[in-house]
């Protein structure tokens, strides 16, 4: 009982676990879009973009989260233009993110910045969160919702097929916009408790271990965030009482949540072909 | 319904249709054949409003505006989807239904009514993957219906599946134009759609032939359409096309 109880002795973790909670359950919900997509290198290079802009925001005085909210608009208008000049999507977001990472670790390297820790923003710090950042990881996951709440059907539809969806009469081109707006959303929201370097497993573990075992996108999608939400809370915990960063503890809770779930389906197919085997003989 | 005066359309320098002209009545069942290249597919994206054409007008002749139900060609990756054929079927009415998360009780039961229609009632709850080619085929012509259409526009409908399936796939849409629905498809089936389209237009980049098989297809159209020399032999009255060598050497 204590090891949930304790870590609340402490304001930092009710804070870290509000944030946690927020952006796990977001990352969770736009999780399987980004899956069906194939989209997983994007949401990896969107949050390597970030850095260059935190880190450049930072060292002119602006705001931490205002200056990734730039780099990610900045990174994804870079792919698409690099894309625009015939270049494959892979190697437009290889380029991109690389070089905005670059000038990130650039300048946090020769900063003396206390909030410019490499560490913390590479992989997460539920220590730094303070009022501010629960006041706009709110705001952002509740606009977030709304949006999703409101454009399900239409996104689905046309992460589906675009051309089908746009015929039958749904904005194709809009919800593509959505869905950058949403991506981007996760991408920033996530930065102080889980680095820039783990966004991307957030987004793909709970959706990759619900769509192992369920059957329709809906409740793909309900226990993708269900598990999101899970995955941190549980993450936070092992971080607290491990003494290891947030972002790690998050992702490793879904990396061995995932890895059981498929040993577990794994076992049953091999036990239903038997039994298959010994009713036909 | 449709009227499509001198359309043109080109990709950068390369002109894949030439001054098309012709028509689209409603209710009928017209076939839109050529080989790879001829512009099928160009011609129903441009009546989908996908592409605007470089040259021409296509505009509509009816009344109320033409909603359109398209049926794409099938595609292994939209198979690989984790929906099952209920899920894919309703994202046919997204843009007309509420902006929640769920379908209405209305909207469900349109979609059972839709899929008994079909055949497929017994698949509702199957993932797509675990379809045969007819049975997604027929999948898509539901989502197709669920978008509530005056006119049904369909890519290669009898591509990847067998010639059984082809003939259900056919009498569907023979059955869907009988209750009033405009129906185009494209195909590079030439008997299937000789044997049973009662309209047909030959393209291959521009219109080389429109009008009932049995008045338009002959040796020469289908030369001039596919590049090949083949014979039309009539059969129980249908026109049927064979390769010129192999009719020339049958006793």
């Amino acid at each position: 009982m204590t090891y949930i109880t304790e870590p609340f002795q402490y304001d930092f973790f009710a804070r870290g676990l509000i944030v946690t909670v927020l952006i796990g359950a977001l990352a969770g919900a736009i999780g399987p879009f980004v899956l069906v997509r194939r989209m997983a290198y994007i949401g990896q290079g969107m949050s390597q973009s970030i850095l260059g802009g935190v880190a450049l925001g930072v060292t002119w005085g602006l705001d931490l989260y205002l200056g990734a909210f730039a780099a990610a608009g900045l990174a994804a208008g870079l792919i698409y233009f690099v894309r625009s000049r015939g270049l494959p999507i892979d190697t437009a977001i290889g380029i991109v993110a690389s070089a905005l990472f670059a000038i990130g670790v650039a300048v946090v390297s020769s900063s003396r910045d206390r909030r410019l820790n490499s560490a913390n923003l590479l992989f997460g710090n539920v220590l730094g969160v303070d009022t501010e950042d629960i006041v706009l990881v709110s705001v952002v996951t509740l606009a977030a919702g709304v949006v999703l709440f409101t454009n399900y059907k239409r996104l689905l539809a046309v992460t589906h097929n675009a051309a089908v969806a746009a015929a039958h009469g749904v904005g194709a081109k809009v919800m593509e916009i959505v869905f950058s707006a949403l991506l981007a959303m996760v991408v920033v929201t996530a930065l102080r408790v889980l680095g820039v370097l783990l966004v991307a497993a957030t987004l793909l573990l709970p959706a990759a271990t619900a769509t192992m075992s369920l059957r329709s996108f809906g409740s793909i999608t309900i226990a993708s965030t269900l598990l999101g939400i899970a995955f941190s809370v549980i993450g936070l915990f092992l971080s607290f009482h491990r003494n290891i960063a947030s972002g790690p503890a998050i992702v490793l809770v879904g990396a061995v949540v995932f890895i059981l779930n498929m040993l577990m389906l794994n076992m049953m197919m091999v036990s239903t072909s038997k039994t298959n085997r010994v009713s036909t003989r | 319904m449709i009227e499509i005066r001198r359309v043109s359309h080109a990709f950068g320098n390369k002109e894949v249709l030439r001054n098309v002209t012709t028509w689209i009545g409603p209710g009928e069942l017209l076939g839109i054949i050529g080989p790879s290249g001829a512009g099928k597919t160009t011609l129903l994206r441009i009546l989908l409003g996908e592409l605007t054409p470089t040259r021409g007008t296509v505009t509509s002749t009816s009344r109320t505006p033409v909603s359109i139900g398209y049926v794409p060609q099938l595609d292994a990756g939209e198979r690989s989807f984790p929906l099952t054929v209920r899920e894919m079927v309703l994202l046919g009415a997204a843009a007309q239904s509420k902006r929640v998360p769920w379908f209405s009780q209305v909207e469900k039961r349109r979609v059972s009514a839709i899929l008994d229609r079909l055949g497929i009632l017994d698949h509702e709850h199957s993932r797509l993957d675990e379809l045969s080619g007819g049975q997604f085929q027929r999948a898509l012509i539901s989502r197709a219906l669920m978008a509530q259409p005056s006119l049904l526009i369909l890519d290669e409908p009898t591509s990847g599946i067998d010639l059984r399936t082809r003939q259900h796939v056919l009498e569907l849409l023979d059955d869907l134009r009988r209750n009033g629905l405009t129906v185009v498809l494209s195909t590079h089936d030439l008997n299937w759609v000789a044997a049973h389209l009662p309209r047909i237009i030959c393209l291959n980049r521009t219109v080389i032939a429109d009008g009932a098989p049995i008045d338009v297809l002959n040796s020469h159209v289908v030369r001039a359409t596919y590049g090949a020399d083949m014979d039309v032999v009539s059969y129980n009255g249908r026109p049927v096309v064979v390769d010129a060598a192999g009719s020339r050497s049958a006793p």
